[in-house]
C-alpha cells in the first residue's frame, strides 16, 4: 500500500514538474512556411536586439490557429498578409481599405504594420517556353489558347474570392482542362510539360529556380498580399520600444530580396536563423549572435521536447486509465461505456482532435499552441487511454475463476482483494497495455508539430514541406529509437513491478 | 489400518493380483469388492450415533439455474457438526455448487442456504467466510504470493499479531506435513500435492468450524493420492470439524468420509453410508454407480 501511494506521487511529480520557462519573454509566432519562419526569426532577432529575451514558436500552423494564438496573449506578433488579413481573418467583415482593416483588427486587440515591403499574391506561371510559343503574356492573352492545362493546388482551386473560380469569371477564361493537385506536385508536373499553368506564390524561391515565366494579372484580380507585421495592442503599451524595433522592418524587403532569402533557406539549407541574422546584418547593420545550431543541438532540443510531451501526456494517462479500466471491469454495464468512449477518442484523426481542443484548452488559460502546448498534451492524453484501459479492463476480467473465488471465499474485503490479489495478477496485462501506450504515445506525439509542440515531428513536417528525406529522417530515426528505449525501460520495470510468482514460467 | 483401506489396495493391487485371483478375468472388481467390504467395516466401527447432533450447515428446498440451465434441483440437505461428509457424483451434477451454495458464491433463485442455524445476510457473508475453509479445486493458491503468504493472507487481512501468525502456521505445518523450509517457495515451485496441502492449510488458517474441499485430490498420481487420503482422514479425525469434500471418486469418499452423499443431475439421490447405499440402493443409479467404481482395474487372462 505504501509502496503503491510512492509510485503514484512520485508519477505525478515527474509528470507534473515544470521544465523553465522564460515568461516574461516576447513571443512571436509564424505559418507552416518557408517564408513565414524566416520573417518570424527576423522579427523575433529584432526583439532580442533591444535586449530582450524573445521566444520564436515557429511553424504554430495555418492562418486561424496563429491569429487566435496572437488574440489569446499566447504570442505578441507575427508576420502576415494583407489579402489574408482580408479574405481569411476578417472574412465577412468587407473591410476593403487598409484603414477599415486597422479598425477591424483594433476591435480584436491586435495592429498592423506598414507593408515590409514585398507582395507576395497569387499569380498564374507557365514555363519560358510555352510563354514564347504561344505569345502568352498576361492572364488575358491565356483566351486565345482555350486549350492549355491547367493544374492548380487544390487550395486556389476552392478560394471563391481570390482562387480560380473568381480568376475565371474575370477574365471569362474558358478552360476546360483543370486540375486540382499538390502545389510541389504542380512544379514538378509542369517541368514535365503535362501541365501548361500553375499558380504559385510570388515569392516563392521556384520560380526562380525554375525560371518561370509569371503571367501578368492585367486586369488586377489578384488582392495585394503585401507582408506586414501584426502584433497586439498590449506589447505597443507596455513594451514601445519593442514594437519600434519590430517597425524597422517597414519596407525593408523587397520582393527580389524576399525571393533571395526563400532560396537561401530552401536551396542552400540554410537554417532560417542564419538567414533572417544575415538579412539584419545587410539590412539594418544589426548583429545578432545566432548560435551555431549543429544537428547533436538540434537533436537534444527536440529530445527535451519530446520527452516533455510524452511525460505529461503519458503519466496523466496511466494514473487515469488505470481506474478506469478497474471501475470498466468491476461493472459491466459500464465498462462497456467507459471501453467505447474511449476507444473513440482513437477514432477522431489527430487534426481534427487538436483543433477541437484548441478552443476549450485556450478558455482554461492553458497554452493551446507551440512548444509543449497543453492541447498536443490532452490529445495525446486521450490516444493514450484505450490500450490501458483496456489491458486493465481484460487483465482483470481474465483473473481465473478459481483465484477469484479463492480470494472471495477468505473473506478479504473488495479493496484488499483488488490491492493484494487481482491488481498483482493483472500486473503483467497491464504493464503491457502501458508499454503499447508509451509506445504509440511517443508516435503520436510527432503530431504535436502540427500545432508547434517541438519535439521530433517539427523536422518531420518541415521535412515533407520540403521535400527533405534526411530532414524527415532526423525526426522519424531518433522517434523510433525512442520508442525502443522506452519499451526496454518497460521491459526493466517488468522486473520489479510484476510479483516474482508470476515471472517463473 | 493403512492396509485395510481400499485406495491402498488399489494403488498396490498390481503387485498381488496374480497370487490372490489367478481365475478372475478382472481382477479389480474382486478388489473393489474387498474394498467396500473393508470400508464398510471401517465406517460401521467409527459411527457413533450422532442422530441428535447440531446443524453445521443446511439447505432448505435449494433451487439453482444458471443460463436457463437447472443446475440445483429442490435440494434438502442437513449437515451435522463434526461429521465428514462426500459429496459423490458424476462430473456435472452439482456437486460443487453446492460448496459454492454453502460460500455464498452463488445465491440460490430459490430456498435457503443456512449456516449455524442461520441465514445469513449480504452482511453477514464475510465473517461467515472467515468460518469456513475452502479449498478449491486445483488448491486456488495465489501465484504471486509465496506458500507463506497464501497461508497468512487471512490472519493479515484481519490484523492478526505476527507472533500468533508464526505459531499457527507452524502448528499447520505440523498437521498437514509440510516443510515449514518449503515456505518460501511459490505456488509454482512445489508439486501438486504439496499445493493442496498449503490450499488445506491456508483453509484451516483461521481455524474454521467447517472445512469444504473441491476435489482435494483429483489431480494427483495414484501414490501421492493414496498418502494424501490417508493424511486427509488423519487430519480430519484429529480436528473434528465438518467436514465436506467433493469427489467423483466413490471409494475415496468412503474411505474418508462418515456420510455420502449421492447426487445426480442436481439432486440428491440418497444421503448415508457405504454400506446403506450399497445394501438400500434408493434407485438402481445407485447400485449402477457403485458398479462403475468395480471395473477400475482390468488385467488380461494369460492363459
Amino acid at each position: 500500500m505504501r509502496r503503491l501511494l510512492f509510485i503514484i506521487l512520485a508519477l505525478l511529480v515527474l509528470a507534473l514538474t515544470p521544465l523553465s520557462r522564460q515568461h516574461d519573454a516576447i513571443g512571436v509566432g509564424s505559418k507552416k512556411f518557408t517564408e513565414s519562419v524566416i520573417l518570424g526569426e527576423v522579427m523575433s532577432q529584432l526583439i532580442q536586439s533591444t535586449g530582450r529575451e524573445s521566444v520564436h514558436q515557429r511553424e504554430l500552423g495555418g492562418t486561424k490557429i496563429v491569429f487566435q494564438a496572437l488574440v489569446n496573449g499566447e504570442i505578441d506578433a507575427y508576420p502576415d498578409y494583407t489579402g489574408t488579413i482580408r479574405e481569411e481573418i476578417l472574412a465577412g467583415e468587407e473591410a476593403a481599405s487598409l484603414q477599415e482593416m486597422r479598425d477591424a483588427l483594433g476591435r480584436r486587440g491586435v495592429m498592423m504594420s506598414k507593408s515590409i515591403g514585398f507582395n507576395n499574391h497569387y499569380a498564374l506561371a507557365t514555363t519560358r517556353k510555352f510563354a514564347d510559343k504561344h505569345e502568352v503574356r498576361s492572364i488575358s492573352d491565356l483566351l486565345r489558347v482555350p486549350a492549355a492545362r491547367l493544374g492548380f493546388s487544390n487550395e486556389f482551386v476552392e478560394r471563391q474570392r481570390d482562387g480560380w473560380p473568381a480568376l475565371r469569371r474575370w477574365y471569362g477564361l474558358q478552360h476546360r482542362n483543370v486540375t486540382g493537385m499538390d502545389h510541389d506536385l504542380a512544379y514538378r508536373q509542369l517541368m514535365l510539360g503535362v501541365i501548361d499553368v500553375i499558380d504559385v506564390y510570388s515569392t516563392d524561391a521556384k520560380i526562380e529556380e525554375l525560371d518561370l515565366f509569371l503571367l501578368e494579372d492585367d486586369r488586377q484580380k489578384f488582392p495585394r498580399y503585401d507582408a506586414v507585421v501584426l502584433y497586439r495592442e498590449a506589447l505597443q503599451r507596455s513594451k514601445p520600444q519593442v514594437v519600434d524595433a519590430l517597425l524597422r522592418l517597414e519596407g525593408a524587403l523587397d520582393e527580389p530580396a524576399m525571393i533571395a532569402l526563400n532560396a537561401q533557406a530552401e536551396r542552400e539549407s540554410i537554417s532560417e536563423p542564419q538567414v533572417a541574422a544575415g538579412f539584419l546584418k545587410r539590412q539594418l547593420s544589426l548583429h545578432v549572435d545566432v548560435a551555431e545550431e549543429t544537428v547533436m543541438s538540434r537533436l537534444g532540443l527536440r529530445t527535451l521536447e519530446h520527452l516533455d510531451l510524452v511525460r505529461r501526456s503519458l503519466i496523466p494517462a496511466i494514473l487515469l486509465a488505470i481506474p478506469l479500466g478497474i471501475w470498466a471491469a468491476k461493472r459491466p454495464a459500464l465498462g462497456q461505456l467507459i471501453l467505447g468512449l474511449v476507444g473513440s477518442f482513437q477514432t477522431i484523426p489527430s487534426i481534427a482532435l487538436l483543433v477541437l481542443l484548441m478552443a476549450p484548452v485556450a478558455t482554461l488559460g492553458f497554452s493551446s499552441i507551440g512548444t509543449g502546448s497543453m492541447t498536443a498534451v490532452i490529445a495525446l492524453l486521450l490516444y493514450s487511454l484505450l490500450p490501458i484501459v483496456r489491458n486493465t479492463y481484460t487483465g482483470l476480467r481474465d483473473i481465473r475463476q478459481p483465484l477469484r473465488e479463492s480470494a472471495l471465499a477468505l473473506g478479504l474485503s473488495s479493496p484488499f482483494r483488488l490491492l493484494k490479489i487481482e491488481l498483482p495478477l493483472a500486473s503483467p496485462t497491464i504493464l503491457a497495455g502501458v508499454k503499447t501506450s508509451a509506445v504509440m504515445n511517443i508516435g503520436f506525439a510527432t503530431l504535436g508539430a502540427l500545432i508547434g509542440a517541438g519535439g521530433y515531428g517539427q523536422p518531420i513536417l518541415s521535412g515533407i514541406r520540403r521535400n527533405d528525406v534526411g530532414l524527415i529522417m532526423e525526426g522519424a530515426l531518433p522517434a523510433a529509437a525512442l520508442a525502443l528505449a522506452v519499451q526496454g525501460l518497460f521491459e526493466l520495470a517488468e522486473r520489479f513491478l510484476v510479483p516474482k510468482g508470476l515471472r517463473l514460467f | 489400518m493403512k492396509d485395510a483401506t481400499g485406495v491402498i489396495l488399489f494403488s498396490r493391487s498390481e503387485q498381488h493380483a496374480f497370487e490372490w485371483t489367478p481365475n478372475r478375468t478382472h481382477i479389480g472388481t474382486l478388489v473393489a469388492d474387498l474394498t467396500i467390504q473393508i470400508l464398510t467395516i471401517v465406517n460401521n466401527k467409527k459411527t457413533p450415533s450422532r442422530m441428535n447432533a447440531e446443524i453445521a450447515i443446511a439447505l432448505r428446498d435449494v433451487t439453482l439455474s444458471i443460463g436457463g440451465t437447472r443446475i440445483i434441483d429442490h435440494i434438502s440437505l442437513e449437515l451435522q457438526k463434526g461429521r465428514t461428509f462426500a459429496l459423490v457424483g458424476q462430473s456435472g451434477c452439482g456437486k460443487t455448487t453446492i460448496l459454492r451454495l454453502i460460500m455464498h458464491l452463488v445465491e440460490p433463485n430459490s430456498g435457503a442456504v443456512e449456516f449455524a442455524g442461520q441465514s445469513q445476510t449480504k452482511q453477514e457473508v464475510p465473517k461467515m467466510r472467515h468460518r469456513i475453509g475452502y479449498v478449491v479445486q486445483d488448491g486456488g493458491l495465489f501465484p504471486h504470493l509465496t506458500a507463506r503468504e497464501n497461508v497468512e493472507l487471512q490472519s493479515i487481512y484481519l490484523g492478526r499479531s505476527a507472533e500468533s501468525i508464526k505459531q499457527r502456521v507452524g502448528e499447520l505445518c505440523e498437521l498437514t506435513q509440510f516443510p515449514e523450509e518449503a515456505l518460501g517457495r511459490y505456488p509454482g515451485q512445489i508439486s501438486g500435492g504439496q499445493r493442496q496441502r498449503v490450499g488445506l492449510m491456508r483453509a484451516l488458517m483461521l481455524d474454521p468450524d467447517v472445512l469444504l474441499l473441491d476435489e482435494p485430490l483429483a489431480a494427483l498420481d495414484p501414490i501421492i493420492r493414496s498418502e494424501l487420503q490417508a493424511d486427509l482422514r488423519e487430519i480430519f479425525r484429529q480436528l473434528g470439524k465438518t467436514v465436506v469434500l467433493v469427489t467423483h471418486d466413490l471409494a475415496e469418499a468412503a474411505f474418508v468420509s462418515d456420510a455420502i452423499v449421492l447426487m445426480r443431475d442436481g439432486r440428491v439421490v440418497q444421503q448415508g453410508n457405504i454400506k446403506v447405499l450399497v445394501d438400500q440402493p434408493a434407485e438402481p443409479f445407485v447400485s449402477a454407480f457403485i458398479g462403475a467404481h468395480r471395473t477400475s482395474l482390468h488385467v488380461p487372462n494369460e492363459n
